[in-house]
Formats: structure tokens, sequence, C-alpha cells
């Protein structure tokens, strides 16, 4: 079974106003049940947009949405594609609204009918999943938490849903080094645990490189681009045409195929760059 | 969509009466609805209603703007008629028992109703030719005085600017959170007017929090820059005011003098 | 930069046993934690000083220090010769330090660009051919000059913070401090804003702090401090902070990927030169340059 499909799907912002644009514009897609998608396009591409519709928080001017086998063309529908698909806003700490860090993460999960010791388990394995400690902060205040711990509280609030379909815009946005490195190694745990179906939209090519198994490229509301990561940020010119960046080793081999020199440009990690790096230095390095 | 709504309905043109100082068109408005008040009869208030019709013209304003700024008071304006119509005492049109309709109450209800209606299209035609910032600049400059009485001029101008600032931004936060949290189940649209009012704290408190924190922020960029209050700051823009400001002035308090005098000869 | 002494006089800024705590300035009794402890750093005139180190390392409260918007608790800090914890100095010192903050919309005050970048001119008290001037100038410096009109709800992140930055040189400030200004920026919006200071300080030689976690950005400074529970861990430059990578990964930072090859090659025996931070610099050097 697909975990998405998406067919012909436009959408239009403002319409009927003078202020009306293209949001999306017919596009078609199928993701299988438990793929980590990559989503990348500059600002503006509308990637925030598509990820609304498939949780049925925004509907299509034309096109069709099935998720999870459910039609999304009526709005009870739409409704009930929320417990199944959990969307992770960018900067979710911003969301945060109760007086103990419990009832927030409980929030979500209360909507759904959960409640006693089913509502009690489902929060403090969500907690745990995102790396805090449960008893350590479940009765306190969110505002009290760090930065980062209010953004796991936030994507805990999400996961105590038990969604199937995970869709995360820009879950490292602010965050340090130690605070990124540790939240994508829970998300690819999550990933491989619970066997969710996951789309990651980020900035962040190296972040893409590393974790996604295939990579949708949007550009002015349009599908552009799909393809795995190596074959995808091998193609350079197309992506620098569309204003977006490469991962640094990409970048690294492509700056040295235009001095000449025979770089592998489907290389992304940092192991293939040393090896390449050491074959052309042993050969007396390369005259460019 | 919100944040494209602009704000006090200020409706872009180069009118004559974009053009005048809004220290003017303020003060023009207070006579005008001092004069609202004290006008009687027919006449009087065709005069009221020639004096806005042919500031309407002058604005460059469609009449739609206009119009859409009655709308909601529609029914206040309706709501009064009625009122009038049926409770002033006088001789019986139609009606039985304690629910008559009068001619003094017609007479009085459609009064009532057009002062109404000239008070809301004057004071629309202010906001519509007077940008925000404008308005602000020509309320502070007109509270300046008062300051030695204790009336803090700058800082309300300030916290009027402020204000409009940040009202699209937040428009934009609360689309926002209102998706985030519907992401998580909550229900903004159905339920009890209880529940729907239970509902909004998901909504409201996030606003609130992250409005304090601007504040914050806020003050603390304002210091960085040197902000210590009115006290000797200068202005870039402003306030100039010109020939045809106080032709404007002049032409409001002479038709000022002739609406008095209307009333006062005729009655 | 050669050698610059390291006499007081010629810093613009200087901290000297800086320390901070933010409940003892509030006067509360028990201190649990001390934000900034026994600091020392001189920020020399037209310099590119970046500052990096985790979330909590106490990067942002240092730079609430240079220009007066916090008073340390111990020790002392000096701009251009004027004490931070003097009140009517304080003034001064924030027309000679301007600062950037990371939240791009929290800082923008008026309802349309031009007026906004005249908010420090006139809380100047400058005339007001000056300010109009200093306006069109400072827009112009940052490449927003056909966005006099616009209000800041409709710029994108990249564009309020060079409105910000424009409202600071309005105020011809000789140093300006960007608390990270970045962190909150997609990638376009971070290369505006690094290049809109890298050319400031380049061309019109105005000293910066830019205080980030990106290490991608510090590699373009002239030197870094690294910042690490309160206290300077390290400082130089760039080639030599990043040479002790093993150091900065215990602190909870990282290097920058093609740092982090060059180290390796490195350990391999290849003399790869401490310079080779950039992917250009790396390719010279695999170019056999």
């Amino acid at each position: 079974m697909w975990a998405v499909e998406v067919e012909g799907v436009s959408h239009v912002y403002n319409p009927n106003s003078p202020f009306e644009s293209l949001a999306l514009q017919d596009i078609t897609l199928k993701i299988p049940v438990g793929q980590l998608v990559g989503l990348i396009g500059p600002t503006g591409s509308g990637k925030s947009t598509f990820a609304q519709h498939l949780n049925g928080l925004l509907v299509p001017r034309h096109g069709r949405i099935r998720i999870l086998g459910q039609d999304l063309g009526d709005k009870q529908a739409r409704k009930e594609i929320r417990r199944r698909v959990g969307l992770v806003f960018q900067f979710p700490e911003q969301q945060l609204f109760e007086e103990t860090v419990y009832r927030e993460v409980a929030f979500g999960p209360k909507n759904l009918g959960i409640e006693g010791p089913e509502l009690e388990a489902v929060v403090s394995d969500a907690i745990g999943a995102v790396g805090l400690d449960y008893e350590a902060i479940k009765d306190g205040s969110p505002f009290s938490l760090s930065g980062g711990q209010m953004r796991r509280v936030a994507l805990a609030g999400v996961l105590a849903m038990n969604p199937e379909i995970l869709i995360l815009d820009e879950p490292t946005a602010g965050l340090d080094p130690r605070g990124r490195d540790s939240l994508l190694r829970h998300l690819t745990m999550l990933h491989k645990q619970r066997g969710l179906t996951m789309i990651l939209i980020s900035h962040d090519m190296d972040d893409i490189a590393r974790l996604t198994e295939r990579v949708i490229v949007m550009s002015a509301g349009r599908l552009v681009m799909d393809d795995t990561p190596r074959s995808l940020f091998s193609q350079f010119e197309e992506l620098r045409r569309i204003d977006l960046d490469v991962p640094t080793v990409a970048r690294l081999m492509h700056a040295l195929r235009e001095r000449g020199i025979d770089a592998p440009l489907d290389a992304l990690e940092i192991d293939e760059a040393v090896e390449f790096a050491k074959r052309l230095l042993e050969r007396g390095g390369a005259k460019c | 969509m919100l944040e494209n709504i602009s704000i006090g309905q200020y409706y872009p043109a180069e009118s004559i009466l974009h053009r005048l100082d809004p220290r003017v068109k303020i003060s023009i408005l207070l006579v005008y609805v001092i004069i609202v008040f004290l006008a009687r009869g027919f006449l009087g208030y065709m005069l009221l209603t020639g004096f806005i019709v042919a500031a309407l013209q002058l604005s460059q304003v469609p009449y739609s703007f206009i119009l859409r700024g009655l709308r909601p008071v529609f029914f206040i304006i309706v709501f009064t008629m009625i009122i009038h119509v049926f409770m002033t005492p006088g001789q019986v049109i139609f009606g039985a028992g304690p629910i008559t309709a009068t001619v003094e109450g017609v007479s009085r209800g459609i009064f009532m109703a057009w002062r109404l209606a000239l008070l809301v299209i004057s004071a629309s035609l202010l906001t519509l030719t007077t940008s925000p910032i404008d308005l602000t600049d020509g309320m502070e400059y007109m509270l300046k005085p008062y300051q030695r009485f204790g009336v803090p001029a700058h800082e309300l101008a300030m916290m009027v600017t402020i204000a409009l600032r940040f009202v699209p931004t937040l428009l934009q936060e609360v689309t926002r959170i209102m998706r985030a949290q519907m992401a998580r189940g909550a229900d903004f649209e159905s339920g009890s007017l209880l529940q729907r009012g239970r509902s909004m704290v998901p909504l409201l408190v996030p606003l609130f929090v992250s409005a304090f924190k601007r504040a914050d922020d806020l003050a603390l960029a304002m210091e960085a820059r040197a902000y210590r209050g009115g006290q000797g700051r200068t202005r870039l823009k402003v306030l100039a005011t010109g020939t045809h400001d106080w032709v404007a002035v002049a032409i409001a308090l002479g038709f000022a003098a002739v609406v008095t005098y209307t009333r006062f000869a005729m009655f | 930069m050669g050698s610059i002494s390291r006499d007081a006089d010629t810093a613009i800024i200087t901290a000297e046993g800086l320390s901070y705590s933010y409940q003892l300035a509030q006067d509360e009794a028990a201190v649990e934690h001390w934000a900034l402890q026994g600091i020392d750093l001189q920020v020399r005139p037209g310099e590119f000083l970046a500052v990096v180190g985790p979330n909590g390392s106490g990067k942002s409260t240092l730079a609430k220090h240079l220009n007066a918007l916090l008073i340390p608790v111990s020790g002392r800090v000096t701009v251009a010769g004027l004490d931070t914890g003097s009140e009517e100095q304080r003034w001064d010192i924030r027309q000679i330090v301007g600062m950037v903050f990371q939240n791009p919309d929290n800082q923008l005050v008026a309802t349309q660009v031009v007026e906004d970048v005249a908010f420090g001119p006139e809380n100047l008290g400058l005339p007001r051919q000056d300010i109009a001037t200093r306006v069109d100038e400072s827009l112009r410096l940052v490449g927003m000059e056909q966005y006099r009109d616009r209000p800041p709800h409709l710029l994108s992140g990249g564009q309020k913070q060079r409105v910000a930055i424009a409202g600071i040189l309005a105020m011809k400030p000789r140093c300006i401090v960007l608390d990270e200004a970045t962190s909150m920026l997609d990638p376009v919006g971070r290369e505006e804003v690094m290049e809109t200071i890298r050319g400031l300080n380049a061309e019109q030689g105005i000293t910066v702090v830019h205080i980030t976690h990106n290490m991608d950005e510090a590699v373009f400074a002239d030197r870094v401090a690294v910042m690490s529970e309160g206290r300077i861990a390290m400082v130089g430059s760039p080639e030599e902070v990043f040479a002790r990578d093993q150091e900065l990964r215990e602190l909870g930072l990282e290097v920058p990927i093609v740092v982090e090859l060059a180290i390796r090659l490195r350990n391999a025996g290849y003399p790869v030169p401490r310079s080779a931070l950039t992917v250009e610099a790396m390719v010279d050097y695999l170019c056999g340059r």
C-alpha cells in the first residue's frame, strides 16, 4: 500500500482576490509506506503548503490526495487523517501552552479520545522517544525548559498521537550542532523502530544527504526532481539553477570537476571524499 | 491572506484629501462631529450630507469602500431607526397597544439614522485618506501641548505605531499556531459556545507568550538603538501645513458657521 | 593581522575579568549559575571576530555586555575607553556599538522600512536632513533601497535582518555586534546577511563581532573566540582554532566538513595546510597549488 498518493494537485493562495497566486501546480507523486523522504526547495517553493495538504489542513483546488488508502476528498476524512499523519511545524516550541509537560504532550492524544492508563503510557512513551526524562519533567512547566528541550516536547506532542506518517518541517532550525545531531539521531531511531513513513523538509543538504533514501525537489510550486540523494546531488547545475545548494562533499567534487579532474559527482560522504583525495594526492597531485 | 488586510482601511491615492495635513483632517472631523450633533431639520442635514458627498468626491475613494465601512454598523442604524419609530409618543400611524409607530417617531428615526450614517462615513473618510502613520503623527502632535498635564503623547503614539507594525505579524502567527494545533486534533469550529471558548486556550496562550517575548526583545532592541523616551528625539518625517490646509480649515469653519446659523435661526 | 599590541587602548572593546549571573544581577540571594566567569577579551578595531559556542555557553550574555545592555556583576567592560557601568556614558556607547538580534521580527519597530532605519538617528536627536541622508546611505549599503516603503511583515528573514543592519549603520557605529543574527534564517537569508557584513567590515572598516554556532560562518573571521560554560576556551585565527578539532568536539561544537577532511588527510600523512578551510582552498591544495 502507498502511504501517500498525490495526483495532479494544485493549490491557490487567496483565491478570487487581487492577491491570488499559484501555490502548487500539478503535483503528482507516490510515497511507499516506511520510506524516509527528503523534501527540499527554495523558500517559497511550496514545501510547507504541500505538507499541509497531506494531513488535510489545506484542500487542493484540483487533484486528488490519498493517504494510507483514504481519499481526502471529504471533510470528515480530512479530520480523521490527522490521527495518522503527524505534522511538526517549524519552530514547534511556539505552540506550547499547557501548564505541565504531561498535559502538553497529552493534548494531542486526548483530542483523539485516548484517556486513562493508555494515555499515560502513550505520553511517557513519546517523551522517552525524544530523549527526555519523563519522571523529571512531566510535572514541570514546558516554559521552564531550554529551547532545545521545548522543541522535543513539541515533537513528543505529535508522536504521542502515534502517527503512521510523520512530516517534519525544518526540525533542526536554530539548534546548535549538538542539539541538531541529537535530534536527527532520535528521528532516525524513530524511523527504524516504528517503521514510520517520514518526510523531512530541510534546508540542510548535508542532513538530507545523510539521512534520506529519496529526495524530492520543489521549485515555484512544482515538483521538479525526484531521485536518490546520490543521483540528485550530482546534478549540480540543475540544482544551482533552482537556487539550491548541494552537500559540501558534492560541492567539493563539482569544484574539482571544474578544474578538469575526474571526480565522482555522486560522492556524498566524507569517507568517500577522504578516499578520493588520497588517491589524487598519491598520483602526485592533479595538474589542473 | 489575513496579512494582506490593510490596517485602518487606508486607501492609497493622491487626492487633495490625502494630501491634507492629518492634524487638519482630525480637527475638521471633530468640528464636523460637533455640527452633526448640533444640526436639526432637513436643511441642516442636507447641508451636512452635501459636505460629506463633496468630500467623498474629492477623496477619489470608490463608493464601494465607503459603503463597506457602513456594513458593520448597518444593523445598529436600522435598529436605532426602529426604536425611535416605535418608542416616540405622538400622532399614531399604525400599530396596536404599546407598540405604535408615530409620525414624530418616523421623523426622529430617520434623522437619528441619518446622523449615525454621517458620523460613520465621516470617520471612515478620515481613516481612508490618512495612513496610520500620519494619523498617529497627527494625534501625537495634537496631544503634545497636554504633556505638561501628564498626557504621555509620545508614548501613546509609540504604542500605536508598534501595535500597527505588529498586527499583520501577529495575524500571521495566529494562522500558524491555529494550523499547528489543528494538526494535533484541536477543533476550533464545532461544539457549544463554552467548548469553543475553551478551545481558544491552545491558540491564545502561545500567542500571548510570544507577544510578551516580542515585547521584551523589542524593548531591548530599542534600548540598543539609544531609545530613551521622547526627550530629545527628532523626527525624519515632520508634519507641515500648506496653503491647501488653511483653505480647507476656512471652508470647514465657514460651513460650520452656516449650519449653526440655520440651526439657531430656524429653531 | 600582524602583531597588534595587546594594550587595552588600541582595542575598541575590552572585557576584563567579566563575570555575570542573572540572579545576582537581580539581587537574588542564591546564585545558581554564573552565565559568564572571568572573561578577558579584546575586540580589535576593524577586525571580524567570530564568537562561537554551544547553546548555554554565554555567547549572547557576553554580546549584551558589549553595548551596555547588561552590566558586569564583577569585572569591567570598556568601549572606546568608556565604562559600560556608567549610566550617562551608556548612550554614547550604544552609538559606538550597534547590535542586531536573533529574531528578525522583534527588532523592527516601525510600519515602513525607511521609518525603522530612521529610528536610531531620531533617538540621537539628529537634524532632519542628516537623518534623511543617513537613511538613504544605509539602505544603499545593505542593498535595500527599493524596499523603502515596504512594511516589515512583507519582507523575508534575510531582508528584515538587512533592514536591522541598516538601522544600526544609520547611527554610524564603529562596531556592529550580531547576536546569533543568522540562526533563524534560511540559507539564502544567511548568505545575504554574511555578504552584507563582510562587505561592511572589508570596505567600511566597521568592526564586526559575529556570535554564531554555525562554524561555516566562523571560517571567514579574522579571529575566533570559542566559549564554553561561561568561559573563553580558546581564541585564535580560524586556522589555529579549527586545528584543535578534538577539543571543539568535546565542547559540543563541530568543525566544517572541509576542515574535517583536511584533518583526516593530515593524519594520513598529507601536509594539508591549516588554511584549507573552504572548498576553494581545499581544491587549490588538491590541485597541487
